[in-house]
């Protein structure tokens, strides 16, 4: 007993080095779920907090910008509006004909946004006050952004699109071949498109959207388009795409609630069981 | 308060939003920035208890991941060149009997000073890259990023730490 008591006290510092990484080791195996990452988040008070207080004086200098793109933004809307007004037998997928709301959207600000690394997040000014849950879809007027990871009282993390481990159904604007769309960390301006089927006749130039086969995005937002098709073995090796989105300078978004989720996931989990 | 606690909660305060709200959106070349905060375990004083230098790099690095959504990858990676710091130090200095109490920066030549930040800076570096991709396959990526992130690191901490530390002995 003494002798392990006085290893101990010999190797001290080593042993609380390596208690000390074991810890760290955990939190970064965590991490590397991004389901599982809750500890270590820039969603807490704390670091959100900070981010927020930052970029209130940060966008200061921006605000003419900004306000020309919403501004854009508004005009299309209003566009897409009296077009809708126009023709009766057209509706938005997001809102049915019953009035009916299957989608609630909620705008928010990105306070923190990593674009360098190979996991990227993004910390939003909106969290469980404003009804942010986990898995709410994040866009822009131009695409999609990321997803709702994280979440504390007045904040919320995101995995970027612009993550290796992000993962979307999406489709082809102009056929119904779905595929699942990837970032492989090089560009922030490029993202890859896999498992199209084979039979699929694609082109340069293709646009995509979201398939909307996941509960969490509706379908039909905009991607981005084909930029560069690698053909070989008969199959897709690569399909590149360039986003449409600049995620890089993006900083209102909206925050897309599925109501009809809950609904959905109870079925197909009374369908598994 | 002693002076020196009151140094390293200085270093703490600044250092940290500095990396996380300026030194983190340098990109030169689309990826290398300077991880200014080696220049907390550089400062570090050597006469500390050793115990708790490894206690503070730890939370040090976990604030730094708290503000980067990283998991514990700083905090391994600040706490393991916390660890090598001192061994590393002796082998570059070539003093085995290294005076922990009287160290001064100034009393070593620039060179010396160069190598050690490039040993600390390629070690944390090859850490955090390793953690962050945690993909075998990618080993060439990680060692090119760490060579070039250690270099530019070692400049920049040089030129900080000459204008920092006092170049006369008090």
């Amino acid at each position: 007993m003494q002798f392990i008591l006085y290893l101990i006290q010999k190797y001290r510092n080593f042993l609380l080095f390596f208690v000390l990484e074991l810890i760290a080791f955990a939190f970064t195996i965590q991490y590397h779920s991004y389901q599982k990452s809750k500890f270590i988040n820039s969603a807490n008070t704390f670091s959100g907090g900070f981010y927020n207080n930052i970029t209130s004086f940060r966008t200061y200098f921006s605000l003419e910008e900004k306000n020309k793109i919403l501004a854009k933004e508004n005009s299309e809307l209003k566009n897409l509006l009296s077009f809708k007004k126009m023709t009766p037998n057209v509706f938005l997928d997001s809102v049915n004909i019953l009035y009916k709301q299957k989608f609630k959207y909620t705008a928010a600000k990105i306070i923190n946004n990593d674009f360098h690394k190979n996991n990227n997040y993004l910390t939003l000014n909106k969290g469980e006050k404003d009804s942010v849950t986990v898995d709410m879809a994040v866009i822009n007027s131009k695409g999609i952004v990321g997803i709702v990871t994280n979440t504390s009282a007045n904040y919320s993390s995101a995995i970027s699109l612009l993550n290796t481990k992000f993962k979307i159904n999406a489709r082809l604007k102009n056929a119904t071949f779905f595929g699942t769309l990837i970032w492989n960390g090089k560009s922030h301006q490029t993202a890859q498109l896999e498992d199209i089927p084979r039979q699929a006749i694609l082109s340069i130039g293709d646009t995509i959207i979201t398939g909307g086969r996941s509960a969490i995005f509706p379908e039909g937002i905009f991607i981005g388009e084909i930029k560069h098709i690698k053909y070989e073995h008969n199959r897709y090796e690569q399909i590149d795409i360039k986003l449409f989105n600049d995620i890089k300078n993006t900083t209102h978004v909206y925050l897309i609630k599925n109501l009809e989720k809950q609904e959905i996931l109870n079925l197909e989990q009374t369908a598994h069981d | 308060m002693t002076r020196e606690n009151f140094k390293i909660i200085l270093h703490f305060l600044v250092l940290i939003p500095f990396q996380v709200l300026i030194a983190n959106h340098v990109r030169l070349f689309g990826f290398i920035n300077p991880q200014i905060c080696l220049l907390f375990i550089l400062w570090y004083p050597l006469k500390k208890d050793y115990s708790g230098f490894l206690i503070t790099s730890f939370l040090f690095g976990i604030i730094i991941d708290f503000f980067s959504n990283s998991g514990g990858i700083n905090a391994m990676s600040y706490l393991l060149i916390a660890f090598l710091k001192t061994p590393i130090m002796k082998f570059i200095f070539k003093d085995k009997e290294l005076d922990l109490k009287t160290f001064r920066y100034y009393n070593y030549s620039t060179s010396q000073k160069m190598i050690l930040i490039f040993c600390l800076a390629i070690i944390h570096q090859t850490a955090i890259y390793s953690l962050e991709y945690f993909n075998i396959s990618y080993t060439p990526t990680i060692l090119y990023k760490s060579f070039a992130n250690s270099l530019f690191t070692t400049f920049v901490v040089v030129i900080l730490i000459t204008i920092f530390t006092p170049s006369y002995k008090q």
